[in-house]
């Protein structure tokens, strides 16, 4: 951890309330890690603030005095987006939690950055509305993060990612200044800066607000699972539906290893145990598309072989069958201690070849790999199950790695909803060449010269970061 | 200065110039690498150019400040990869939309991009950030562009973004391009998300006479669960010309509102019905399967027609009958056709009266006006088309945005000697 000055900490005092100041080791202990468990940094400080101006005199101490800044909502970075490796100060929204405007007649919601992603369809639900962008941990993720690394979920096949519902924000450049990119209209004058802000990893500014689309809820809304005998099965179904010009708003995979942990757990949803795999179709939309579409799908599950399809009766049996693949994640401890969950995607046609090499990797590695993923956007989630106390931790980097590699080698990439982080920063090069590299440097040396926003995230900068503990390095 | 490139056709300058502008060459690269090697020349010669696809819109934006040479597209129009089974197409940026619509027709698929020019090519549609229509439920460009190839200033090639639908490694570049009107680098390629053609389709025109009704009729509709795909306003200019499919009484009628639905073949016919219901009282009319698609090709065709003199409106959706009655208030000399998406919150207007030169500082002031109130309510006015002598006296995007001064950083370490599109674009960028 690195030491701040006296000045700066009185400095910081004096911005905000004596107990939204965090110093001690004890308190600052969990921002060591966020939902990336593998790393570890050590913050010098954690504030939490209340308002926009408080954020916007947090960072411009943290540029008078060089210090790095890292701007933090739940903490369920599946990339490190949040470690602090460089140490510095924290600035955590956990106060900044509030729905400031629900515009319906411009179909919009102004949220402040720590707003929790769920809250904002529960907000609007009684008026027919929803936030579509539905990451699994969105009960907590808080809007900031979900611009920070661009989240998905399992609707986003249909309705798009955080960027394609995201219209406008208030930010904070590292220097301090406040304001805003985009308004309620729809077209913005000049370069779009906002787009470049999702996905970010929060490395260019801070969000303190942010105002979002707010979509009318479908007419009608029918779930279905269908389990296969293998993997091959289920993916050449997914495959199918795509091609047979259904476009379902979720289609979500399940392998047998996942089953198991999930039917095992409190979140046990009735999927079939003896199935090599499960999907999950959703179709949404007005009452005729809806029964053509589950139609269609029902139809293409057979014609590959289903052993077993049921068609949710009711809203209670839907959510349980959602609630199986919401909590697939949490059930992993029952498969082993640790795991990495990996975020590649690859074109939809590639899903059989990728799965069964995943399955190879596994066996190479002798290490178990659990996959529950996005299959309609190609979008994978392996989970490598290891036991960090036998020291297998490497080896799951190596095999996290590889999984990734082969997406790659398909035409595919490292992430689609987790982001590159500290976890995936230094693979960027297997993806992009140092030219393409060089422009998003620009970008960066644009919002924040200094480098003190989120330092030694997302670019690869080499010698001034903290070097990385195991090192995730891949040929290319 | 370009004579030495090899693999690049010399192509007669005669019939080019942009905002009255005469280039000394114009280029036609055969190739990636004559391309680059053209703005190699230019960018250490310290000499501008600006990239053209069709033309469609070539006076977007401000006069430019200086062009030594307009390097055209016409060799890059293929369709380099395309995986219907993916739903994802990679082409480059010189072929034309129609072209693109034709290949994808053939796997019964569709970009849901309508703008108003099918010649335009997919390099200028993105560069412009040109929509139509369908945006009212398709979104805009930024909903299909997975990825791109650029060239830039100083002769590299960058690529941003992928082929897969989903992408978060690293700043998304891909976005920044979108609507830059080529002052960041010329697109070279672009991969695109493309969409099943729908099984059927429906389009339900109500014709009225005040503004008042449609707003009401507007809140009505979204409340009964219909969704249309596109929800447009024509006003008489626009749909009297769509004689073949629009009654001929109604020519009496201010307003055409449009409504197209998209899906099975029950679904898009009790869409159009439901719909018509909630109309009750006005004149309307169903129009189904090739009847409903052929009323929009007809529409973006009449639209299109003589667009010489054209402006964007963009404000929040629930200004959107207040600016129509604004730019109607101010306008009627210069008889403008007007169409507005009405759910998104954008509206666009032509001019028919031929102008002489006299007339363009009065019509300044009068748009002038009317960008001072779409600023005021969070919006903007912006010219798409527009003679020099308009130009003159009405600057292109209005008020520059609070962070201009991170737009004019990322032009500078982009394209540092300003040789792209120089001058055109945002507060003279």
């Amino acid at each position: 951890m690195k030491e701040l000055s006296p000045e700066f900490l009185q400095e910081l005092k004096a911005i905000v309330e004596p107990t939204s100041l965090l110093t001690r080791p004890e308190e600052l202990l969990v921002y060591d890690q966020d939902g990336l468990t593998i790393y570890k940094g050590r913050a010098s400080a954690a504030v939490l603030p209340r308002t926009t101006e408080q954020v916007a005199k947090i960072v411009a101490l943290c540029n008078k005095h060089k210090v790095p800044f890292i701007a933090r909502g739940a903490g369920t970075s599946l990339s490190g987006g949040t470690i602090p490796t460089e140490g510095g100060v924290i600035i955590e929204f956990a106060l900044m939690n509030h729905i400031l405007e629900v515009d319906l007649e411009n179909g919009l919601v102004l949220v402040e950055a720590g707003t929790a992603n769920l809250s904002i369809s529960e907000k609007v639900a009684a008026s027919g509305y929803f936030y579509a962008p539905d990451p699994s941990s969105q009960l907590v993720c808080t809007i900031g993060g979900n611009i920070s690394h661009n989240s998905g979920g399992p609707h986003t096949l249909k309705y798009g990612v955080t960027t394609h519902n995201l219209v406008a924000a208030e930010i904070i450049l590292a220097n301090g200044e406040i304001f805003w990119l985009g308004s309620k209209a729809p077209d913005r004058i000049g370069y779009d800066l906002l787009s470049l802000l999702a996905g970010s990893d929060g490395t260019l500014a801070i969000v303190t607000k942010a105002l979002l689309k707010i979509i009318p809820k479908p007419q009608d809304v029918r779930t279905m699972m269908a389990s296969f005998e293998t993997p091959e099965d289920a993916s050449r179904t997914v495959s199918n539906i795509i091609a047979a010009g259904v476009l379902p708003s979720a289609v979500e995979m399940m392998d047998d290893l996942v089953i198991g942990a999930v039917e095992d757990s409190i979140h046990a949803a009735g999927y079939p145990r003896d199935a090599g795999a499960v999907l999950l179709v959703e179709v949404d939309g007005r009452i005729e598309d809806v029964e053509d579409g589950i139609g269609k799908v029902l139809k293409i599950c057979r014609a590959n072989s289903a052993k077993q399809v049921k068609v949710a009766a009711d809203e209670h049996e839907r959510k349980k069958l959602w609630a199986g693949r919401k909590g697939a994640f949490a059930s992993m401890g029952r498969l082993g201690p640790n795991y990495i969950v990996q975020d590649g995607v690859i074109p939809r046609t590639k899903l059989p070849e990728i799965l069964a090499k995943i399955y190879q990797i596994s066996n190479h590695y002798s290490l178990k790999i659990a996959n529950v993923f996005h299959a309609g956007d190609g979008n994978l989630h392996p989970l490598i199950i290891y036991d960090a106390a036998k020291g297998e931790t490497e080896k799951a980097v190596r095999a996290s790695g590889e999984t990734l590699k082969i997406c790659v080698d398909v035409g595919g990439t490292i992430t689609g909803e987790h982001g590159i982080g500290i976890e995936k920063r230094d693979l960027m090069p297997m993806i992009f060449n140092g030219v393409d590299l060089d422009m998003m440097m620009k970008v960066k040396e644009t919002f924040d010269p200094e480098r003190l926003c989120n330092p030694c995230k997302t670019l690869p900068f080499g010698s001034r970061c903290a070097e990385l503990f195991p090192s995730p390095k891949i040929e290319k | 200065m370009f004579s030495h490139v090899p693999n690049c056709e010399s192509v007669d300058t005669k019939k080019y110039s942009i905002d009255g502008l005469k280039p000394h060459s114009v280029l036609a690269p055969k190739d990636y690498e004559s391309m680059t090697n053209a703005l190699q020349i230019a960018d250490s010669n310290k000499v501008a150019v600006c990239f053209q696809g069709s033309g469609t819109k070539i006076s977007m934006g401000n006069v430019l400040t200086k062009l030594a040479a307009i390097i055209l597209a016409k060799y890059f129009p293929k369709c380099l990869d395309y995986v219907p089974e993916d739903l994802t197409v990679s082409v480059q940026a010189g072929i034309k939309l129609k072209d693109l619509k034709k290949i994808l027709a053939k796997k019964n698929q569709f970009i849901p991009l309508d703008p108003l020019f099918l010649e335009a090519t997919v390099g200028g549609i993105i560069s412009t950030n040109s929509t139509g229509p369908l945006a009212a439920s398709y979104g805009s460009v930024k909903n299909f562009l997975l990825g791109v190839k650029v060239a830039h200033a100083d002769g590299r090639i960058s690529k941003a973004g992928g082929k897969v639908v989903k992408n978060v490694a690293g700043y998304d570049l891909t976005k920044l391009y979108i609507g830059a009107i080529g002052t960041l680098g010329c697109i070279l390629e672009a991969n695109l998300k493309v969409y099943p053609v729908p099984e059927s389709e429906s389009t339900l025109l109500i014709f009225v006479n005040e503004i008042d009704g449609i707003q009401q009729y507007t809140k009505k509709l979204l409340s009964v669960g219909t969704s249309p795909v596109a929800f447009e306003l024509l006003n008489g200019e626009v749909f009297t010309a769509l004689s073949k499919y629009v009654p001929r009484e109604v020519v009496e009628y201010s307003y055409c509102i449009a409504l197209r639905f998209f899906g099975s073949h029950p679904s898009v016919t009790n869409q159009a019905r439901e719909a018509e219901k909630l109309a009750f009282g006005h004149k309307t009319e169903v129009l189904l399967r090739e009847g409903s698609s052929g009323f929009w090709e007809s529409f973006i065709e009449k639209v299109s027609e003589k667009r010489t003199v054209s402006f964007k409106v963009s404000v929040p959706r629930n200004t959107i009958f207040e600016a129509i009655g604004k730019v109607e208030e101010a306008m009627p000399f210069y008889v403008p056709k007007i169409h507005a998406e009405l759910s998104v919150g954008l509206l666009h207007f032509s001019l028919q009266r031929d102008l002489q030169h006299p007339d363009y500082q009065l019509l300044a002031k009068k748009l002038l006006d009317l960008r001072k109130h779409c600023e005021e309510v969070g919006g903007n006015l912006t010219i798409e088309t527009a003679p020099k002598a308009l130009k003159e006296h009405f600057e292109a995007w209005g008020t520059v945005p609070p962070a201009f001064f991170l737009m004019k950083s990322i032009k500078h370490k982009f394209d540092p000697n300003s040789i792209l599109s120089s001058g055109r674009f945002v507060g003279g960028l």
